[in-house]
């Protein structure tokens, strides 16, 4: 009898497997299938190109006065211009940088750090898996918004540690989301498998079991940048976050605050910005989980 | 699509859309009120009930003026209690509780006739030992006196002469007791000592226009006429009590609410308008527009001269260089504020005109400065960075930190101003315990510090480096002997001719020095429903009388 160098290979056919290239096709197409989710995609991919060449395609510099303080929206400034007359319109492109950014990154953070906790706490169990659950508890009991501000006075305010407090605060949901992902998995006759023949604990977690609990962790963090853009918008309106000049979508929605009755055009414009994202976020959020869940896929 | 996670989204959008319209309506100004009656409407017939809404931050920690250190305190105090004397609006000092007052030849001892005819509102007399008491409650190490014990000055010892006649003596002559004395509320000792200092301030007792009702703090203060108030305050025009029935401040967190309180109705005041509405009260049928000004040192931004690279001249002179105050002046507040040239505002009665001439907005002549003492752009970035720069590492980029507890806005343009320059201003936006902190710790470079008073005493209390202390006012580092000496004569010499020329000579030497940035000053902007008739300012922008005014139908 030969042995298989890896678990997927020594399968039965009712047995889960790594996305193969014709169930990926299968996924895209349930994907596209979703007009939503198709319209978060264009519109998202809008912001990340808006952002990337935000420079090119600027009318102005967003940290110069260009005109007078609080111009309506005019052929000139087609978003107006803030309280310190700056173009909004490039304020708010250039803004898109600083929030996707912030978005992913807080992310990729808390998803690396919450999903190796879940990884390990599923997999190993017993009192490892207590001590882990009990923590990522403490922490769920906090609101994320106050544990990022709790964060955000300790280390003190700057967008770097908005993106570390908004981080912070998404462990537990991923931590509980990949562990509860492990328990249904670690007993599958691929694990099994895999341990029989030899494999290591780190070897099975992330060549075997990893893989096979991706597909929520991707939903969780489509959805999780949006709902870090949005905290992170709130702390920088509080102050907290993003420090002036910085075009930041939160600092510029609370600057034209004080003047929002005598011109709007000041904070709706990064408000309108913000919520696009986050919907378009949440949008692609609902299409991915409809095409990575076959459940939902088949109805 | 998932329906329940779209709904939240939806109704954000809707809220959005709503609150904005909301905020446009707010803004619209009210019709025009009906012009009726006239000023002229009988004594008994004049009254009403005025809501005056403050800014949130105008809300103080504590209502016991002996203790409290801020302006808005003392203005609530003298709706509750008169104090010895009155400054009018013509900058005078006129008898409140005090009939008269007289200085010995060697200006030590201070001599004030007291009215024999004042009660207190609990009904306990007022007279020569209440002011005993109360002067050394203000001075008492417990109570704690942030600010009132510091006017107060030096006393030696406080002498009951007779019953209505009470003495204050000092080793040294203190020429500012009268500014001290028009702000600080003579309380009831009775009331005082019953209540005790730490719940005093939720029951104050006075023998003033106005009864303190109730405090609900983040909301309002409420005050009742005094019924039994004799009008013993020559800042009234008239016997008996004041006419309004009660007065409410109203604090509002908002500056888009605190424009539209009044077009709305639902305040008759508003004090420190925002700008941005200005213009929905001036000219405007049915509203009253006023500007106050307010003698002081204007938002000035005080530097940290202990530390490379502001301890070198040519660094400071170029930051003085490189700022258009007046530019900044229009664009932030159309114009409306007042640009400050030096340590003095230009309302105040001692400001020195020749500040004006010495740094005209010159950024080459800034660029060249820093350029002198080694700060140079050679990695192209657009901020300069040392070069052989004094006590500063090489390769550092010029990088300055700007701490305030308001008015920010100044700071960012002011920073896009700099840049030009090649500076990089980093802005700080702190509450004032962190203020505080920064300023214990020395751990700042350019740090807002205000102060407001007509008496150029400020001078002396911001540059006089003796007062470069725990507590004290001079914060910078600056010293020199000259300004030292010059400064400490405002303590002592009563001529105000004389003083307005010491005043004159330490703000030459604080701006040859560029000790200091000046900024703007912030007039205090009152929009009023014009109904509110006989509403006085003081003297002093931010302070005003409600003994006169009335509300007309």
């Amino acid at each position: 009898m030969t042995y298989a160098s890896s678990a997927p290979n020594v399968r039965r056919a009712d047995e889960p497997a790594r996305p193969s290239t014709s169930r990926a096709r299968r996924q895209w197409t349930l994907f596209a299938r979703n007009k939503g989710a198709v319209l978060g995609l264009i519109v998202l991919t809008l912001w990340a190109v808006a952002a990337v060449i935000a420079p090119h395609i600027t009318p102005y510099d967003p940290l110069q006065t260009v005109d007078s303080a609080r111009s309506a929206p005019s052929a000139a400034h087609w978003f107006g211009t803030d309280r310190l007359g700056r173009d909004v319109l490039s304020r708010v492109i250039f803004g898109a940088r600083i929030s996707l950014l912030l978005g992913i990154i807080s992310v990729v953070l808390g998803s690396i750090v919450g999903t190796f906790f879940g990884l390990v706490s599923g997999f190993y169990g017993g009192l490892t898996d207590n001590i882990i659950m009990r923590v990522m508890d403490a922490m769920l009991a906090f609101p994320g918004l106050l544990l990022a501000l709790i964060i955000i006075a300790t280390l003190g305010p700057s967008i770097q540690n908005v993106m570390i407090a908004v981080g912070f605060a998404t462990i537990p949901q991923y931590a509980r989301l990949t562990r509860g992902s492990v328990l249904s998995v670690r007993e599958s006759l691929y694990v099994e498998s895999a341990r029989v023949i030899g494999g290591g604990n780190w070897r099975i977690i992330l060549r075997h079991i990893l893989p096979n609990v991706a597909a929520p962790l991707i939903v969780l963090s489509t959805l999780q940048v949006g709902n870090a853009i949005l905290v992170g918008a709130g702390l920088s309106f509080l102050g907290l976050g993003a420090q002036p000049p910085t075009p930041e979508w939160g600092l510029m929605t609370a600057e034209g605050r004080e003047v929002l009755g005598k011109a709007w055009w000041i904070s709706t414009f990064p408000g309108l910005a913000i919520l696009s994202v986050v919907m378009a976020l949440n949008l692609m959020g609902d299409g991915l989980r409809s095409a990575l869940d076959p459940r939902l896929g088949e109805k | 699509m998932n329906v329940r996670r779209w709904t939240p989204i939806f109704l954000s959008g809707v809220m959005l859309v709503l609150t904005l319209a909301l905020a446009a309506c707010a803004s619209t100004p009210a019709p025009a009120a009906t012009e009726s009656g006239s000023d002229g409407a009988a004594a008994g017939e004049k009254g009403g009930d005025l809501v005056i809404a403050f800014p949130a931050s105008s809300e103080p920690a504590s209502l016991d003026g002996h203790i409290d250190p801020y302006q808005p305190t003392w203005l609530f105090d003298s709706f509750v209690a008169d104090p010895l004397l009155v400054q009018m609006p013509d900058g005078s000092y006129m008898p409140a509780l005090a009939e008269s007052w007289e200085t010995s030849e060697d200006g030590l001892t201070w001599t004030f006739h007291l009215r024999d005819n004042v009660t207190f509102q609990d009904g306990t007399p007022f007279n020569a030992e209440a002011v005993k008491y109360n002067i050394e409650r203000v001075r008492a190490p417990e109570t704690q006196s942030a600010q009132m014990a510091n006017d107060l000055g030096p006393i030696a010892s406080v002498e009951v002469v007779d019953e209505f006649t009470v003495q204050i003596n000092y080793d040294e002559i203190w020429v500012t007791l009268l500014d001290a004395l028009r702000r600080m509320p003579i309380w009831s000792p009775a009331a005082a000592e019953e209540a005790g200092l730490a719940n005093f301030d939720k029951h104050l007792v006075g023998a003033g226009p106005f009864l303190m009702e109730e405090w609900v703090p983040n909301d309002r203060i409420v005050f009742r006429k005094w019924e039994d108030y004799g009008g013993w305050n020559s800042i009234q025009n008239h016997e008996g009590p004041a006419y309004l029935d009660s007065v409410t401040i109203s604090f509002i967190g908002e500056d888009a609410v605190l424009g539209s309180v009044v077009s709305t109705g639902a305040a008759d005041i508003a004090r420190e308008l925002p700008t941005a509405y200005i213009e929905d009260y001036r000219d405007q049928d049915g509203y009253e527009f006023i500007t106050g000004y307010q003698a002081g040192t204007g938002l000035q931004m005080v530097i940290n001269v202990r530390n490379a690279p502001l301890n070198i001249l040519e660094v400071r002179q170029a930051l003085e260089y490189g700022t258009d105050q007046a530019a900044a002046n229009d664009l932030l507040y159309d114009g409306t504020y007042l640009v400050s040239y030096g340590p003095l505002n230009v309302v105040h009665p001692c400001y020195w005109d020749g500040v004006e001439e010495m740094y005209p907005y010159d950024p080459e002549q800034a660029k060249q400065l820093l350029e002198s003492v080694g700060y140079r752009d050679e990695d192209g970035n657009g901020i300069r960075e040392a070069h052989g720069v004094p006590g500063v590492e090489d390769g550092t980029p010029l990088t300055l930190r700007w701490t305030v507890l308001h008015h920010e806005e100044i700071g960012e343009a002011i920073q896009a101003q700099w840049r030009e320059i090649g500076v990089d201003l980093a802005l700080e936006l702190v509450p004032g315990p962190v203020q505080l902190e920064r300023v214990n710790a020395r751990d700042f470079d350019l740090i807002y510090e205000r102060q407001r008073s007509p008496d150029p005493m400020i001078l002396d209390m911001v540059w006089n480096s003796r007062w470069d202390e725990p507590g004290g006012w001079a914060w910078t580092g600056f010293v020199d002997a000259t300004l030292d000496e010059t400064v400490s004569q405002l303590r002592t010499n009563p001529d105000m001719a004389a003083r307005c020329e010491l005043a004159a000579q330490a703000q030459q030497i604080i701006m040859e020095n560029a000790a200091v940035l000046p900024t703007l000053s912030q007039p205090v902007f009152y929009g009023l429903n014009d109904g509110v008739k006989d509403f006085q300012l003081a003297s002093e922008g931010n302070y005003f009388y409600l003994h006169n005014t009335y509300i007309q139908d």
